[in-house]
């Protein structure tokens, strides 16, 4: 049997990843490589990581300089038994196709086995012989009849198989013997059952056949690389994808196991999120409210206070949350809160400003925003959202209030629902002014339109309630001189 | 070479180390072997023969009878060996060995050990092991399992003519004390032994099968019956590796871990009683250090935990036979 040719082609990472850097080549052509052994460093928008290789053999082509970005698929590299010949490596590199849109598992690519890799061989299969050194079983024989040292029967019998040149091993086993481990230090490979058994735990070798999920190209979380249950628990059941090129025969499928994820311990902030979400959607049932606004004279009104304003600036978004005041003001039956015996109803409009953050999001209040200027609102929020990022934020900035306004247009959200954050009984989602058609003045025409979207606890506001304050805001919105004033 | 039985063989080899070396005696009850026998002092040579001959050639000094005292013979043994003789001591039954176990593990093997190396205890006990003969609960046991518990105590189970000379020539020429366990059913066994003196190392494993499918470790008389049934399995395909220890302490972890990890199953065949037995204890060896090369679950082939029983029948029944492992074999290749 021939020996195997093993592509490293770019892996894709994420599943937004198209394309990737090689930031360095960790091994060069002629090295042996070994199972895990990470031969490049890779990069992308969001990560770094190395290119682990699945398999062993000898780095025998590079074909990308470090740098890139090479697209995603692209061939990088070629790996190769020792015996597989230079031409056979050129006409593999020249007959390559990409694999379009593989998704690697999770965290290093699993290069496509030129033979399939099964259970462990039953004995009545042929056992692949890679011969790497190319000796023959007499000349192995040969080679331990003149030792003079002893070999365990075990490795004798192995490096007649594989044709391991026994002469190059130490003899640190038992008794001093030639150990299976020093042949295969000697050969720079795992031999024998070890290269070509899959290292699964028994019980996710039951899982995988429970789930019909093929093992073999499964990289394993355990020790040595061992496959867990846990990594097969989630795996897909993989679909086989078309792969073209290869040059050892017929297109093999490639089955993508389970992505192994890499653990974080939760943030405090990530846990009082996951509290109060998980609160907020348990105890408030959600209404959704949505409505367009045309943005036409609120983009104009801003740019003329933006134009007086000289240096500062206020922005749609402290339009939006002045004008949300307002809209609390004139329906204070949306300016409220729930409680278990108790409605509470505020005379002044506490709104929260969401803020992102790398790990995170937070809501800083703005009160008595229907009191404030857009300008005060401006400088308040932007003081806010600077203590938020900076962790300066103290416990009076976040709680209370009765409203949010949560912004995703900057990121170009069109529309979006939100999750109420309490004991607030309604927040306002608010997406993206963009270009779309519209009725301006009786005609279709585009109009720069903003979609909103209200989530209300119907607990306590009711859908009359949330469509009169969203008329109110819409008609702010529109007419927006009220605004400024 | 030539064709031996193992007790001829271990025969041979007490003559050739006695005449070898000047401080190696055999002491033990009628290792002399004619009291009471027609035809005087070396007609029988001990109840199975072992040391006919021996008298005859090297005389009162070196080969003493003793009195019918364990813990004398082993004592007095320990003694001699500390002031520099090799001596052999025989205890008839290893089923007597609690007689004299605290001047085995307390005594012997602790020499060496409590006084800080200067010591040596260059002795051997050999002894009669193993079931089969229905000689009952108190004549029938292995210990060679609590025996390899012990630190500072060596211990051999042969299997074969040539292992029991080459093995027992080690003994007798190192340094540490060992208990030479030598099975009543394989005395009579024969096989090829070389005629000169030679050793066979301790802690030296042999693979007497070689196969893909399923390893097979067995101990004593039990190697046969493994033997036995590889050869059956081969012909319909099923290969086995067999692997004889040849020693309990040390022992040859080794070859058994580079094997399983070459077949991923294995079958351990031990005659002694199932808890704490060499056979768990390999079997805790490979699981705990070949995990990821098991592709089944170790079997273990034992009797149960019950003494011996006497009636034939229930004697065969309780030893493990070449039918039990042919079977426990089998169990780990189901799924295949």
């Amino acid at each position: 049997m021939a020996g195997k040719i093993t592509p490293i082609a770019m892996p894709k990472l994420g599943m937004e990843m198209t394309e990737g850097l090689i930031t360095q080549w960790n091994k060069s052509v002629g090295e042996i490589i070994k199972e895990g052994d990470e031969i490049a460093d890779l990069e992308t928008d969001k990560l770094s990581m190395p290119y682990e290789s699945h398999t062993g053999g000898v780095l025998r082509r590079i074909l990308v300089e470090e740098g890139g970005p090479y697209p995603v698929g692209q061939l990088l590299a070629v790996m190769a038994d020792a015996d597989v010949s230079d031409e056979d490596i050129d006409s593999f590199v020249s007959d390559y196709k990409p694999v379009e849109s593989a998704p690697a598992p999770a965290p290093a690519a699993a290069p496509v086995p030129a033979q399939p890799a099964g259970y462990a061989a039953p004995s009545s299969e042929p056992v692949p012989a890679p011969k790497a050194n190319g000796l023959d079983k007499a000349a192995v024989e040969a080679q331990i009849a003149g030792l003079s040292t002893e070999i365990s029967p075990i490795a004798a019998r192995v490096a007649m198989d594989e044709g391991v040149d026994v002469t190059k091993a130490s003899a640190t086993g038992r008794l001093g013997r030639i150990s299976l481990d020093d042949l295969e230090e000697a050969a720079g490979r795992p031999l024998g059952r070890k290269a070509r058994r899959l290292n699964a735990s028994p019980r996710a070798q039951r899982l995988a056949k429970e789930k019909g999920v093929d093992l073999s190209t499964f990289r394993g979380s355990g020790p040595n690389g061992r496959i867990l249950a846990a990594d097969v628990e989630n795996a897909p059941v993989a679909a086989p994808l078309p792969v073209t090129g290869m040059s050892m025969g017929a297109a093999l499928p490639v089955q993508v196991g389970a992505a192994v994820p890499r653990a974080e311990p939760v943030s405090n902030m990530r846990k009082s999120i996951a509290r109060r979400l998980v609160q907020s959607k348990a105890t408030a049932p959600h209404i959704y409210l949505r409505i367009e606004v045309n943005a036409t004279e609120l983009l104009k009104v801003r740019e003329g206070v933006n134009k007086r304003l000289g240096d500062k600036k206020i922005s749609v978004n402290d339009l939006l949350v002045r004008a949300c005041g307002l809209a609390l003001a004139e329906v204070p039956a949306a300016n409220v809160q729930y409680t278990d015996d108790q409605i509470l109803y505020f005379d002044q409009a506490d709104i929260g400003v969401a803020v992102a953050l790398p790990d995170g999001l937070i809501a800083p209040i703005v009160r008595g925003v229907d009191k404030k200027s857009a300008l005060q609102i401006s400088e308040e929020v932007k003081a806010l959202a600077g203590k938020a990022r900076g962790g300066g934020l103290r416990p009076e900035d976040i709680e209370g209030g009765t409203f949010t306004v949560s912004n995703l247009g900057m990121f170009g959200i069109q529309d979006f629902d939100a999750v109420i954050n309490p004991p607030q009984a309604a927040i306002l989602a608010v997406g993206a002014v963009e270009e779309r058609p519209a009725n301006v003045d009786g005609l279709l025409d585009l109009a720069p339109m903003m979609s909103l979207s209200m989530s209300c606890d119907h607990r306590v506001i009711d859908g009359a309630i949330g469509a009169q304050f969203l008329a109110a805001l819409k008609e702010l919105l529109e007419n927006p001189v009220a605004l400024v004033m | 070479m030539s064709v031996k039985s193992y007790r001829d063989a271990i025969n041979e080899c007490l003559a050739q180390e006695m005449e070898r070396d000047e401080s190696v005696i055999v002491l033990g009850e009628d290792v002399v072997g004619g009291s009471g026998s027609k035809g005087g002092k070396e007609a029988i040579g001990g109840v199975f023969s072992l040391t006919a001959g021996l008298w005859g050639k090297f005389g009162d000094n070196r080969v003493m009878d003793t009195p019918i005292s364990e813990s004398a013979i082993v004592g007095a043994a320990a003694g001699a060996a500390l002031a520099g003789m090799r001596p052999v001591a025989e205890i008839m039954f290893t089923d007597f060995m609690g007689l004299c176990l605290d001047q085995i593990y307390n005594q012997a093997a602790k020499f060496k050990y409590m006084f800080g190396g200067k010591a040596k205890t260059p002795m051997v006990i050999r002894t009669t092991h193993g079931a089969g003969m229905s000689a009952a609960a108190q004549h029938s046991q292995v210990n060679y399992s609590w025996l390899t518990n012990i630190p500072g105590l060596k211990c051999a189970v042969p299997s074969t003519p040539y292992d029991a000379k080459g093995l027992l020539a080690s003994a007798i020429r190192g340094e540490d004390p060992v208990v030479f366990c030598e099975h009543k059913m394989l005395y009579m066994s024969q096989g090829e032994v070389p005629d000169e003196p030679y050793t066979v190392p301790f802690g030296k494993g042999n693979l007497t099968r070689q196969g893909k499918d399923v390893t097979i470790v067995g101990f004593a008389r039990m190697v046969t019956l493994a033997n036995e049934v590889a050869d059956k399995l081969a012909g319909e395909g099923i290969t086995c590796d067999v692997i004889d220890p040849r020693t309990t302490s040390p022992f040859d972890e080794e070859l058994v871990l580079e094997s399983v990890e070459e077949t991923g199953r294995l079958v351990i065949v031990d005659e002694s009683t199932p808890r704490c037995s060499m056979a768990s204890d390999v079997a805790g060896i490979v699981s705990s250090q070949a995990f990821e090369f098991l592709d089944a679950p170790i079997k273990m082939v034992t009797p149960p935990h019950t003494p011996i029983p006497f009636a034939p029948s229930l004697e065969w029944t309780y030893l493990p036979s070449a039918d039990k492992i042919e079977t426990a074999v089998r169990e780990t290749l189901e799924g295949r």
